[in-house]
């Protein structure tokens, strides 16, 4: 009878050997392209600021202030502009672990926060941390803007204050890289 | 000729199994043709870095130096500072330096050699110097190799 086929059983097993061999293929691909991670867009860092906490607490510490300061009552000092900013953190740190008040401080802790935004680019998230270096308080002494809050991709660096007399204060300075999403 | 029927349904039957075969070679190969390209542009890159980053601690070098070791140097020095002794032996690169600290401000841009359409690296570092007020300023060194 013409056009009739025979059926293979043979024929099938090649067929599913096939399929085993493919699939064996489509792991193997993924393996590999699972291991050199998705192509990156736009670069991995920024251009636009330096990202070593280490390199910038350091080199901001050395610096001036820039522009005359004033520390509030019941102070009332002004701040040159050829002040070292390490050394003025350490006076109003040390004022601070005397019980003065954070609001003396305003004008200079803006000064501070503006600098360090400048430094380290908008999206870096500069915080900048006091604390006492014998480590008793809980809570840091001064913090420009704030505590962060705790987050996987922060990254931090300390130093200690240049200052005379016995005390030891030690300033941190922690990065937190906005999130791709968060950046406009 | 004698037409061998078995013999047209199991070129039919075997169609799918060429398929099937074909396809995984294909992905196979395309794969790996992918991830070399990728893994190649990788070590492209990380070659651009490690230039930019040799060049970059030179020009610091350089840069700091101006006065003399150990001092400060002045923000004119740095602004100043002959870079073509140095730099012109490499292929090209660019140099900037930005003023971070009081103000935000381009100081100096340079570049050496010639460009090429190639892979570029970066490196950027920061250092203190001194300007003609006597406040010490925060500078960014910038280089771009390729």
């Amino acid at each position: 009878m013409p056009g009739r086929k025979v059926r293979d059983d043979c024929g099938q097993l090649a067929v599913m050997d096939a399929l085993v061999f493919f699939s064996t293929a489509m792991v193997i691909s993924t393996v590999l392209l699972s291991y050199i991670g998705p192509p990156e867009r736009g670069g991995s860092g920024s251009y636009d600021c330096p990202t070593d906490p280490g390199e910038v607490l350091e080199a901001f510490l050395k610096a001036s202030l820039g522009k005359e300061v004033r520390i509030g009552t019941p102070y009332d000092v002004l701040l040159s502009s050829g002040e070292a900013v390490g050394e003025c953190i350490f006076v109003e740190a040390h004022l601070l672990a005397e019980g003065a008040s954070k609001d003396a401080f305003r004008q200079l802790n803006e000064l501070l926060l503006v600098a360090l935004t400048n430094i380290t680019g908008v999206h870096s998230g500069p915080h900048l941390l006091v604390v006492a270096a014998s480590g008793d308080s809980g809570s840091p002494l001064l913090a420009i803007p704030d505590v962060p809050a705790n987050g996987t991709d922060m990254v931090a660096a300390n130093s200690v204050l240049p200052g005379e007399g016995g005390e030891r204060f030690l300033a941190v300075l922690v990065l937190c890289p906005a999130a791709p999403s968060e950046v406009v | 000729m004698k037409a061998d029927e078995s013999a047209v349904g199991g070129f039919f039957e075997d169609l799918p199994v060429l398929a099937f075969v074909l396809a995984g070679v294909a992905l196979l190969m395309s794969t790996g043709v992918y991830v070399s390209q990728r893994l190649d542009e990788a070590r492209s890159e990380e070659e651009a870095d490690a230039l930019a980053e040799s060049l970059l601690l030179e020009v610091l070098g350089k840069l700091r130096n101006q006065e003399s070791s150990g001092v400060m140097p002045t923000v004119a020095s740095v602004v100043g500072a002959d870079l073509a002794v140095s730099l012109n032996r490499v292929t090209g690169c660019t140099v900037s330096v930005v003023m971070r600290h009081p103000n935000v401000e381009w100081l100096r841009v340079e570049s050496f050699g010639v460009f090429e359409q190639s892979r570029t690296g970066y490196a950027s570092a920061l250092m203190n110097a001194i300007d003609d007020d006597g406040i010490v300023v925060i500078l960014e060194v910038r280089v771009v190799a390729w």
